[in-house]
Parts: structure tokens; C-alpha cells; sequence
């Protein structure tokens, strides 16, 4: 298997962020070649490292290409928290994913704009709300999740549109 | 005896009770009387002013998020045991109470109390017919300036 980043290895590769991608290359000629789009990206070291080796290397991934998260091993699409909060209550407009890590373990928090439709004078409505959102997106996730509803307007926006997550995880 | 009571939904964090309070402020309205419920998280602010539409209106343009309940104003002798023979006369009938706070003003020996009940009307027609005094209409807003 070969890996290698996009574009195909080249000087221009060198020290610029691109996507990793592995491939399996078979010596068969009736077979294709098959590539994995891993969407991490990361970016090839030009030199040669301290120690000696000259293998090349590529720097720590930080980041994706997509909005996947990965939290506690699961694999989350804020997309998902999303529809999960829509099924509850078509009207809610707006949610924000925040992760922390806490004792070494990630915990993922939601906060959900609250609306006039799900508003109530009684407490015990609220947290009704409150409960249905949690199993929802607890359901949608599988890990357990903190859902704290928050004023209107409290959830920062850049250009209009929500900032849906804020990751406090130390990577 | 039906008053009209705002509820805003507050963050529990600094500042949030001041903020609604000071746009109701800036318009001149004077509360006649609120309570605050709480949870960790969040809580509800309850405010029964006379100008509740002006009210609404002020906050729900500020951004919060604001419903309307009606409520029933009852007068209660203001002595020990007073909202004690109150509430056997509610409970006796099996009428729920929902929530349920004291008004700020005292007159003369009489205090007054703000129920929220799950059956108003029935409410009202009950606390009636037991001879209780309920608060009617303008009565409480004569006492607030």
C-alpha cells in the first residue's frame, strides 16, 4: 500500500497542507487500484529529522476535511445533532456543539436556542424539552450528552450563520 | 381577579436578570410584582406589570424570549394561618396549583396572593362560592405608582 497526499507527491506537495490518501497498488492488471480519501489533513516535513532518518515525514494531523468529529471514538456529523434537534422540534433554529475534555475524557455539551414554541411559564416544560433533546441526540451520538438551552441570540454567529462547534479539546 | 403575568426565559449567569429589568426600566414601566424561578441552568422571571403588551413588546424586540400566562390574584388575611384557610378551600375542590408566589404590596390586613392554576375558571368559581375575596382587574395597580 502506498500513501501519499494529494496532489500526487511532487515539489509542490512539500510543506503545504493536503488531504492523506492510501493506496492500494496491485500488480494484477485486471484489478483497479483502489485509493481511501482519508479527509485528514496534514502536510509533508521537508527535512530530515534531528535523529538522522531520512524517512519522510508528515506533521500531526489536526484537522479534517469534512466537519467529522471524534469524540470518545465515536464519529459524529454535526449534521447529525442537527436533524436530531429538528426531529424534537422543527422550529429550533440554532445549536452549538461544545467539547471539552475533562479528566482525559471528552465530553460533548449542546447548547439549543430556546424559541417562544418550546418556551414555557412551567419548569417542568422546560426540562421536558430539555430531556426529549438529550435522548434525541444521545440516541443519534451514543454517548451520553449535556444539553443546555440558552437565551436567543447566545449562540455567536459569524456572517449570518450559527458557529455550530467550538472543540476546548487540546489536540 | 385574571392578571396577566410575562415570563422570560434567563441564562443563569451574571448579568441576564439586570438586562430585562433595565429595558422594562427604560420605558417607564413600574413592576408590580415578580418572582424568579431557577434551575442550575436557567430560570424563568415572572412580572406582572399594567402595562403588559408595552411590556412584552420592549423585550420580545430586545430578544427575549417571553410568554403570557393568566393568573389569578386572591386576597388573603394577612395574618398567621391566613393562606392556610385559602388553600384548604383550593385543595379541598382538588384544584391544582401550578406555581404560586406572594405580591409585594401589603394593604392594610390584607395580603395578596398570585396562583398559577392548571383550571383557572374553575378556580376562580370555586374560591368564589367559598366567600373568598378575589383580586379583581385595576385593584392591584391603584396601590403602584
Amino acid at each position: 500500500m502506498a500513501v501519499s497526499l494529494t496532489p500526487a507527491l511532487s515539489q509542490q506537495a512539500r510543506g503545504r497542507w493536503s488531504a492523506l490518501r492510501a493506496t492500494f497498488i496491485v500488480r494484477k492488471k485486471a484489478m483497479p487500484m483502489i485509493r481511501y480519501r482519508t479527509r485528514d489533513i496534514t502536510s509533508i516535513i521537508p527535512d530530515t529529522c534531528a535523529c538522522g532518518r531520512s524517512i519522510r515525514r508528515i506533521r500531526r494531523i489536526g484537522r479534517r476535511s469534512d466537519d467529522m468529529l471524534i469524540i470518545r471514538g465515536v464519529n459524529l456529523y454535526p449534521s447529525q445533532v442537527e436533524a436530531a434537534r429538528l426531529r424534537v422540534e422543527g422550529t429550533l433554529p440554532h445549536d452549538q456543539i461544545i467539547l471539552t475534555r475533562e479528566h482525559g475524557l471528552d465530553q460533548m455539551t449542546v447548547e439549543v436556542e430556546v424559541t417562544a414554541e418550546v418556551f414555557s411559564d412551567k419548569i417542568r416544560a422546560l426540562e421536558e424539552v430539555r430531556a426529549r433533546l438529550a435522548h434525541a441526540i444521545e440516541h443519534v451520538v451514543g454517548i451520553r450528552v449535556e444539553l443546555r438551552l440558552v437565551e436567543p441570540r447566545s449562540i455567536e454567529r459569524s456572517q449570518g450563520k450559527a458557529k455550530r462547534v467550538i472543540d476546548r479539546r487540546s489536540l | 381577579m385574571k392578571l396577566n403575568q410575562l415570563s422570560v426565559f434567563l441564562e443563569n449567569r451574571p448579568g441576564r436578570l439586570g438586562a430585562p429589568l433595565e429595558a422594562i426600566a427604560a420605558e417607564g414601566i413600574n413592576i408590580m410584582t415578580m418572582s424568579l424561578a431557577d434551575t442550575a441552568q436557567y430560570g424563568i422571571l415572572r412580572l406582572i406589570v399594567r402595562e403588559w403588551e408595552q411590556a412584552r413588546r420592549v423585550l420580545e424586540t430586545g430578544g427575549w424570549v417571553v410568554n403570557l400566562t393568566e393568573v389569578v390574584a386572591v386576597d388573603v388575611p394577612d395574618r398567621p394561618g391566613g393562606l392556610v384557610e385559602t388553600l384548604k378551600v383550593i385543595e379541598g375542590a382538588g384544584i391544582n396549583i401550578e406555581s404560586m408566589y406572594a405580591f409585594s404590596l401589603r394593604r392594610e390586613d390584607k395580603a395578596i396572593l398570585i396562583f398559577r392554576f392548571e383550571e383557572p375558571d374553575r378556580a376562580i368559581a370555586m374560591l368564589r362560592q367559598a366567600g373568598q375575596h378575589l383580586v379583581d382587574g385595576e385593584e392591584p395597580f391603584r396601590h403602584v405608582p
